[in-house]
């Protein structure tokens, strides 16, 4: 008995100090961390100014439950520190923040033009080193400084790190034309044969810039977050601009279009666009083939969809007249897509993935290509076979623009 | 208590000498009734000796003094004590349990039952008649386990009415029953009750060695004897169940289990047990199985709720924010704006201040239960979050932890769940959700190395019994369960009902059936 109490009492002591000596070190009350919504990295003078904005949680709730009336308190604030790097940034932040920064629901990062012509490399290793930002936070560009955009409110999402996340894949999953880039998806494609990519921008429209409740408070704001062009990165640094017009072609070759809406003329002999698809799922195959010195691409899309509006006056029972259709889609895209080549040749830079394709199918050569692959991308000559098909037309057949001719 | 047990006093011809000696036994109690009867003419000359507060005094007056005053003096020619003993017991003692006694120290031990001894004069034999009685209560609705479907009786404190109830459910012959006194003072009686080759005999042959093997003056209620009987002494978990429930009772004892009942308390010991029985109502198999095996998927998740809860928020709030969506990160963060306590030591006086009201309401006069209620709700809930002391989270996690507490059938088990809670709590702030999980592990492997009468507790997951899984997790249909749970019931005897018994469609409905046999009249 009084061994086997011995004994209890020495695991209870065990127990005790292994909870005392390894327990509670890194913990933190949900009062002590500063919820970070969004981060955005500038670049001046020699130092990294890395900018935070940081989730009031009192004033969100109260923003929730509220039932009008009462003056409406700020969801964030945004404030930024400086340093050599981006780290010594973020922990200089203890100078002037009375809870520590925490960067796990950081929905965005927004990095400015300026900061990526430092090259993106320290910005990588920061996310993939640290446990506490991860990898999955939506990448943006923006053309100014990237605490402008952190600055601005929103109206229907009371978080705008969250805003900007919710906007930016909602347009990637219903539009497309803008891909929607993670960390994670950054650093492989710079990583990939090609060392380049892609990203979003993100600019503030209009001004002033919606920084104040009173500004917030209008029905019409003087300015608004919204999606802009598409950044081309080479060697992680920013090489140029496309227009979304442009994007769209990139959109295809790259396979990373979901959903999309496609403007079409009736026939082949009309230049107005009166028709409209909605393309609801599309699929993308790139085969490289050798021709001489150079390559030749065969681009091959498949897609389908729905027939959303039309102005033509055409009778839909037909079925040659949805296959016309068909064309004239078919021939649009890969319009689209020749213009986007053309447009990303004149960046130099191998944005579409064409020499991951090449890489894998001809791997010997690509030995000899790597080093000088730039000179053979702009050889490329691309062959883009387009097939759509139009599932559904909608609730109704012929065109009422075809009924209204008739009588 | 060595004087009673040490006499070995045969009982002798001289009356006085005999009441005399019973007398000084008892210590000359207020309630002892010497009752004396004599007959002139033959030399009868005898006493009734019981104690008052024992015996049901009808019983004596009609049974016993009526029919024997009413032989006096109508058999003259009885001439010797004997004669007399004999015709008292063919004709007169109308009472069916009689038994002969010899020695003063068993005449003792009638008394103490209540039993009534006669001794005549001149004889060295006495009887005694059984007229226990005295107030008990009747059979009433379970107070503990209620069912909405089911028998609505329960055991009472008399141990003749519990077998009662319990020989009415199960008619068998091979049902068996042992009594015991156990309790050098109190002698408390003991009925071990079970099915013959249905139990397993080593279980039953563990359960009388160990309740032999106890050795103590006083047994009040089951709970003494589970003490002194159980496998573990050091664990939270129950190895030995308890039910106020005939039917429950009868329900374990045809899956094998013995049944323990002692006489004082309407609860009664199962042995042996796993660890699923716990979460078993008696209700499962009363109902359709589909809502049973629903019901049984809802009470294991409560019982993990009930110990894991409060833990898992203190450690998933202080240790891992990350894994939170952000809104519900954002929300709970504004909740504790302002709170002064870190999280552990704000669930902690949520708990103790629940586990306080718990027991008051156990203890609280009924006259005053609804105040108390009140007290508890608003100032304790509401009140405390208005004030910023503790967070509406943490309201809403302990008072669905208290709920879900209250989910588990059986409350031993609930309490070991209550109490596991706290070590989790401590785990969860110390050491985040690693702490909650070495924590699991060592249950765990504390569970599996627990064992009830030799069954081992976390059967049938480990040993792995796939046969018997069809009593654990989900409740088959009865005509599915064709075999006893191998875990507890012996082999001899395994076969719960017969193969074939799914209901089917009729090849003809009967209503068909009728149409026809009406066409060819």
């Amino acid at each position: 008995m009084s061994l086997s109490a011995r004994l209890l009492r020495r695991i209870a002591l065990v127990c005790v100090i292994c909870l005392m000596l390894p327990g509670c070190w890194d913990r933190k009350e949900l009062n002590q961390i500063a919820i970070t919504s969004a981060t955005g990295i500038d670049y001046k003078d020699g130092q990294w100014i890395v900018s935070y904005q940081v989730v009031i949680p009192s004033a969100i709730s109260a923003a929730m439950t509220a039932v009008g009336g009462g003056a409406a308190k700020l969801p964030v604030i945004v404030y930024s520190t400086q340093g050599k790097t981006i780290r010594e940034a973020v922990w200089k932040s203890a100078l002037e923040s009375p809870r520590r920064l925490f960067f796990s629901h950081t929905r965005v990062l927004v990095v400015s033009a300026a900061a990526t012509q430092q090259g993106l490399t320290p910005l990588i290793d920061v996310y993939l080193r640290n446990p506490d930002s991860r990898e999955t936070v939506n990448v943006l560009i923006s053309d100014g400084e990237a605490r402008t955009i952190l600055e601005q409110l929103m109206q229907i999402q009371i978080i705008p790190g969250d805003g900007i996340h919710e906007t930016m894949v909602g347009e990637a999953r219903d539009l497309s034309i803008l891909p929607s880039i993670k960390m994670y998806d950054l650093a492989m494609e710079l990583l990939g044969s090609a060392k380049s990519s892609v990203l979003p921008e993100i600019v503030v429209s209009g001004s002033p810039g919606v920084t104040s409740a009173e500004a917030l408070n209008k029905t019409a704001l003087s300015s608004k977050l919204r999606l802009g062009r598409l950044a081309v990165l080479g060697q992680d640094k920013l090489v140029g601009w496309l227009s979304r017009q442009e994007a769209i072609g990139v959109g295809f070759m790259r396979d990373k279009m979901h959903m999309t809406s496609i403007s079409f003329a009736c026939n082949a002999d009309s230049r107005e666009e009166e028709s409209a698809f909605r393309l609801m799922k599309s699929k993308t195959r790139l085969t490289p083939h050798k021709s001489g010195n150079s390559f030749v691409m065969d681009i091959k899309v498949e897609g389908e969809g729905t027939l959303l509006e039309t102005n033509c006056p055409l009778d839909l029972n037909k079925p040659n007249t949805i296959d016309a259709m068909e064309e004239q889609l078919e021939k649009k895209i890969a319009a689209d897509i020749e213009e986007s080549w053309r447009a990303v040749k004149k960046l130099k830079t191998d944005v579409v993935g064409f020499a991951d394709r090449i890489h894998r199918k001809y791997p010997k050569e690509w030995k000899k290509l790597a080093s000088n692959w730039e000179a053979t991308f702009l050889q490329i000559e691309i062959r883009p076979e387009v097939d759509i098909t139009i599932k559904r037309t909608g609730l109704s057949t012929k065109s009422y623009m075809f009924q209204t001719e008739k009588e | 208590m060595n004087a009673q047990q040490g006499a070995k006093l045969p009982i002798s011809e001289h009356l006085p000498s005999n009441v005399k000696w019973l007398y000084d036994e008892l210590g000359a109690s207020s309630d002892i009734v010497v009752r004396t009867f004599s007959d002139a003419n033959t030399g009868l000359d005898g006493v009734f000796f019981y104690i008052d507060s024992l015996v049901d005094q009808q019983t004596i007056n009609q049974m016993l003094i009526g029919p024997v005053l009413a032989e006096i003096g109508e058999n003259p020619n009885v001439k010797s004590s004997s004669e007399w003993m004999g015709l008292l017991k063919n004709k007169a003692l109308s009472v069916g349990r009689l038994k002969d006694i010899h020695r003063l120290d068993e005449a003792l031990a009638q008394l103490m039952e209540g039993n009534t001894i006669i001794m005549l004069q001149g004889s060295r034999t006495a009887m005694a008649a059984s007229t226990a009685g005295g107030e008990k209560r009747s059979v009433e609705e379970p107070s503990s386990q209620t069912v909405i479907r089911g028998p609505k009786e329960s055991f009472t404190e008399n141990i003749n009415t519990n077998m009662s109830l319990l020989r009415r459910r199960i008619k068998s012959p091979g049902l068996r029953v042992a009594y015991k006194q156990i309790g050098t003072q109190t002698k408390t009686h003991v009925a071990v009750v079970y099915l013959k080759d249905i139990a397993k005999d080593g279980v039953v042959r563990e359960v009388m060695e160990r309740l032999d093997r106890i050795d103590t003056d006083a047994i009040l209620e089951s709970g003494y004897i589970e003490e002194f009987i159980q496998d573990a002494a050091y664990t939270f978990f129950p190895t030995i169940q308890n039910t106020e429930r005939p039917d429950a009772v009868a329900g374990g004892i045809l899956e094998g289990q013995v049944a323990i009942i002692v006489d004082g308390t309407p609860f009664v010991l199962l042995a042996p047990v796993t660890f699923i029985r716990f979460l078993q109502s008696s209700e499962d198999y009363y109902q359709r199985y589909d809502i049973a095996t629903f019901l049984r998927l809802i009470r294991y998740v409560a019982f993990f709720v009930s110990m894991l809860l409060p833990s898992l928020y203190i450690a998933i709030t202080t240790f891992h924010q990350e894994m939170l969506p952000t809104p519900l990160l954002i929300s709970l963060a504004a909740q504790r704006e302002g709170v002064p306590f870190p999280a552990i030591i704000e669930a902690l006086v949520m708990e103790v201040t629940f586990e306080v009201l718990r027991e008051a309401g156990v203890r609280m006069p009924r006259v005053i239960g609804p105040a108390i209620s009140i007290v508890g709700a608003l100032v304790l809930g509401q009140a405390a979050v208005q004030a910023g002391l503790v967070s509406a989270a943490m309201v809403i996690v302990v008072s669905f932890t208290a709920i879900a507490n209250f989910v588990i059938p059986a409350i031993n088990m609930a309490n070991a769940a209550r109490l596991i809670r706290f070590i989790m709590m401590i785990l969860g702030a110390t050491l985040g959700l690693f702490g909650i999980m070495s924590g699991l592990m060592v249950l765990l492997i504390h569970m599996s190395s627990l064992r009830s009468f030799g069954v081992p507790y976390t059967a049938p997951f480990a040993p792995f019994i796939w046969s018997n899984w069809k009593d654990v997790l989900v409740r088959l249909p009865h005509w599915a369960m064709k075999k006893r749970p191998t875990a507890v019931s012996s082999m001899r005897n395994l076969t719960r009902q017969g193969s074939g018994q799914m209901p089917e469609k009729p090849k003809k409905s009967g209503h068909e059936r009728d149409t026809t046999k009406q066409s060819d009249e």
